[in-house]
């Protein structure tokens, strides 16, 4: 049995129509197409060009690796399945679905499916993609680094509870890489009063190895990386998660609960919030009032795991609007058409370069707007397209909600 | 194959050529307009006439099979019938190279889409709007529908896509390239369809990639009205509803005539459930909606007037019951009314994903008959009686549609489908129609060998324009050989 049994109703139901391969802005009242509207939307697609990156034509490669017409692991196919951010557009873009009875066409499902039947056979994890699988079994991250560091970036100052209502889940880009975001979320935590911890012993949660087919590997197990971090949340007592990682966040909220509750029997019972959730309910509870002027004309990113992958939009774009003299302007593929940054999925460590390369697309289109920041509301996609923006040599700034909601507090 | 992949690769470069198992199959559509389909051996990319120029050197050289392919919105009609085919991916031509607003025309390349052309014009044009596909996904290529004699959201009032097309530029099989229709004239823009002597535009538009590559195509644009809005009749039976619609479209006012039986609406919530659901008390048995433009709310009213004077009419004659005005709401207008639409593929749902059009033309009188057959015929098969009914031309001529919906998991489905196409086709040939788009098993076979003198015609033009037989071969049977396949 193969994973990608399960969703072979999703192989299937492609009819083939190429919906997928650019963005729907409904026409305004007029019947004026926005300029957001029939653009370009799947990365891998737009690189690649053959018919095989898009969403519809991996659907009809599930086909024909179905019924034996390909084999999974010819060489082919490694970039076909992996070239791929996985972000969901081509999901988005598919119209799909049976609302009365929950459905709507899994176009992800089937490529990470594919991807994990990929590995199980031995093939696939180009780049770094097998490298960070067997560092996140030893040291419980993707980044090469030692886990006794992981929590090295919080201040000496700060004091934690051993018991909280609520966990702030940092996650490895914050703990390793985007050190400033995990200081300014605490910053603001405190600022709100809020009763928070951290894990003793936060691990990955394992979404890389979820998005990249290392579900159960010889090097890795992604259920035993959910598990202890599932034990450790419950250790603190606690019944809220918060995340500032959308990557985290998708993985706590719908990983562990829903898609891949099977496979990791990491189910659990703590309400997840994204960051910018938490702070949003702040804000309207009046706990938290940004007061302090932020003159600023700012774009928003919407991050693929918050925006798509879970529907999180207006949180981000409300905490925006609260900080007293920030301008706040949108991009033309923005929400659920937004382009992606380019870094989920394993392709930043699969396809280093060409994550970036994605990026700048996404830069330039801020650019155009005349912005001075793109902000966006995880740590992964502001390091990417911070990247881009040293490569590209842009004079944009790139910041999380957060850590310009606490410049106003 | 390696030596004609390299020097593919030498011709397009190497990033725009495929021979690997995983691309080829990737192509592959078993459903829309045919569910005969092979991967192909190797997948082109061109950019330039040249480059196609070339490709079909090399393949007429080594008499490697091609087909071109735009938008690929024909399923298995746009891939190939043989094994170790070439299949030309045309999407990187995507230029829309000119629009003429006073000839009102626009030129566009194979790999400009619907949505590309619309959005164009919207935001350069807005008083035109080029004839896109009404029921094809903003994917489908302009040249694609064109080229292929598509339904357009003003077929009603000018007839089939391929009515408008004003010229070709076509790379022959031999690799030469000609022009045709007042573009053919280096000095003459692209206003008129014709040249002197026979209509060589109209040659290659239905020919489904047998003739040769389309690279540019010159087509129609039309006027934007100001004002515009639907209008629907409901009828409890066909014979109730088609006299009545004939009367409406003789008034030459209508832009889009379209509707169907009461399974094209509840179908797509219902699939795979026999016998289908009972019909719901808001739906009417069949319908015909009518899309209306016009310039000024005087205009609009009066053709709302006649439509509703044809209507009172047939009414006192078969009874308010049997025939009435079918009351949209505001959204369901609003849906009809933007364009591009997003309806195409609402019936490849949950727990299936086969569907099949099998498009009939007829006179417009007796659509009615066709349609009732139609349903009979698929309840027979126990497929779910989906039937959609267009005008074209002011009614002159009509479009019938079963839509067969079926589970393409199954290889015995296939096999059912191909059994009620067979039959259709035996009885729809019988009944005066003429398949639309034929396909390979069962229309291209049954209507060619009954046709007087066309075949033979078709087959000497073929064997003329593409002597070595490479261009999509399968498709309409045009050789000997394939006859006797």
């Amino acid at each position: 049995m193969t994973y990608l049994e399960k969703f072979k109703e999703d192989a299937y139901n492609c009819l083939h129509c190429r919906l997928c391969t650019f963005t729907w802005a409904w026409p305004n009242e007029k019947g004026i197409w926005p300029k957001g509207s029939f653009q370009p939307t799947c990365p891998s697609g737009e690189k690649y060009k053959f018919e095989a990156y898009f969403g519809g034509g991996k659907s009809w490669l599930a086909r024909a690796v179905l019924e034996g017409r390909v084999d999974i692991k010819d060489p082919a196919i490694v970039d076909i399945l992996f070239a791929c951010p996985t972000c969901g557009s081509c999901q988005q873009q598919c119209t799909l679905e049976e609302p009365e009875v929950g459905y709507h066409h899994r176009i992800m499902s089937l490529i990470e499916a594919l991807r994990a039947d990929c590995v199980k056979a031995g093939s696939g994890l180009p780049g770094k993609q097998k490298a960070f699988g067997v560092h996140i079994s030893k040291e419980h991250n993707p980044y090469m680094e030692l886990h006794k560091d992981r929590l090295s970036w919080l201040p000496s100052d700060i004091k934690l509870p051993e018991k909280a209502e609520t966990v702030y889940y940092v996650g490895c880009t914050s703990a390793y890489r985007q050190k400033e975001l995990a200081k300014a979320t605490v910053e603001a935590f405190k600022k709100a009063n809020v009763d928070f911890t951290i894990l003793k012993d936060e691990w990955c949660c394992s979404s890389p190895l979820l998005r990249t087919g290392q579900w159960e590997t010889s090097w890795v197990s992604a259920k035993d990386v959910a598990q202890h971090n599932v034990n450790e949340a419950q250790k603190t007592g606690a019944n809220t998660i918060v995340t500032t990682c959308s990557g985290c966040y998708r993985a706590w909220k719908k990983d562990y609960t829903e898609e891949y509750k099977d496979l990791l029997n990491a189910n659990h019972n703590f309400q997840v919030l994204h960051t910018t959730e938490l702070l949003e309910n702040l804000l309207k509870n009046g706990e938290l009032q940004p007061k302090s002027s932020v003159k600023m004309r700012v774009t928003y990113h919407d991050p693929c795991h918050l925006g798509r992958h879970m529907g999180t939009y207006d949180p981000p774009r409300n905490l925006l609007k609260a900080i007293p003299d920030i301008e706040f302007v949108e991009m033309p593929r923005t929400r659920e058409n937004a382009w992606c940054c380019g870094s989920g999925g394993g392709v930043k460590s699969g396809y280093p370069d060409w994550a970036v390369e994605i990026s700048v697309e996404r830069v330039k289109e801020a650019e155009q707007l005349g912005v001075e920041a793109i902000v966006s509301a995880c740590p992964f996609c502001e390091r990417n397209l911070s990247d881009a923006i040293g490569k590209y040599g842009s004079k944009l700034k790139v910041y999380d909600v957060v850590e310009l909601l606490i410049k106003a507090l | 194959m390696e030596h004609v992949v390299k020097a593919l690769q030498e011709i397009v470069g190497p990033e725009n050529v495929s021979d690997a198992k995983p691309i080829c199959e990737a192509y592959v559509t078993r459903a829309i307009m045919d569910v005969s389909s092979k991967a192909p051996a190797i997948v082109v990319r061109p950019k330039s006439v040249e480059e196609i120029q070339a490709v079909l050197k090399l393949a007429n050289e080594k008499k490697i099979p091609v087909v071109p392919h735009s938008g690929g919105l024909s399923g298995g009609e746009a891939t190939p019938t043989r094994e170790g085919s070439i299949l030309l991916d045309l999407r990187r031509m995507n230029k829309i190279i000119e629009v003429n607003t006073n000839a009102r025309y626009m030129v566009v390349e194979p790999g400009v889409t619907s949505a590309q052309a619309w959005k164009h014009m919207q935001e350069n044009h807005p008083e035109y709007r080029p004839g896109i596909p009404d029921g094809a996904p903003p994917s489908a290529t302009i040249v694609g529908d064109h080229l292929d004699r598509g339904f357009h959201f003003l077929s009603t009032k000018y007839g089939p896509a391929a009515d408008a097309v004003l010229g070709l530029e076509v790379v022959l099989p031999t690799g030469e390239v000609v022009r045709t229709g007042a573009g053919a004239l280096p000095t003459a823009k692209w206003f008129y369809r014709w040249m002197f002597g026979p209509d060589l535009t109209g040659l290659f538009l239905g020919s489904q990639g047998t003739l040769g590559v389309v690279t540019k195509m010159a087509v129609k644009i039309f006027p934007m009205p100001k004002l515009r809005d639907v209008t629907a009749f409901g009828a409890s039976d066909w014979k109730y509803l088609i006299e009545p619609c004939l009367e409406v479209l003789k008034t030459e006012s209508i832009d889009l005539a379209q509707g169907g039986n009461y399974h094209l609406a509840t179908t797509r919530r219902a699939r795979y459930q026999w016998p289908p659901i009972p019909k719901p008390k808001v739906l009417p048995t069949v319908w015909m909606n009518f899309e209306l433009g016009a310039e000024s709310k005087e205009e609009l009213e009066n053709v709302k007037k006649r439509i509703n004077e044809i209507l009172k009419r047939y009414q006192s004659q078969y009874g308010e019951a049997n025939l009435f005005e079918w009351k949209l709401d505001v959204r369901n207008i609003v849906a009809r009314l933007t364009k591009p639409n997003r309806i195409s593929v609402p019936y490849a749902g949950h727990k299936g994903g086969g569907l099949l059009f099998i498009t009939w033309y007829m006179p417009w009188q007796d659509s009615g008959t066709f349609c009732e057959a139609a349903e009979k015929l698929m309840t027979k098969y126990k497929v779910s009686p989906v039937v959609w009914l267009a005008a074209v031309d002011h009614g002159r001529q009509a479009l019938v549609m079963p839509i067969v919906l079926f589970d393409p998991k199954s290889p015995e489905e296939f096999k059912t489908v191909e059994a009620l196409d067979q039959e259709m086709t035996e009885q729809f040939l019988s009944m005066g129609g003429i398949p639309y788009r034929p396909n390979l098993k069962a229309h291209a076979p049954m209507a060619m060998s009954k046709s007087l003198g066309y075949y033979d015609l078709l087959k000497r033009i073929k064997l003329a324009v593409d002597p070595n037989g490479i261009m999509h071969p399968g498709r309409l049977r045009l050789s000997e050989e394939e006859e006797k396949a």
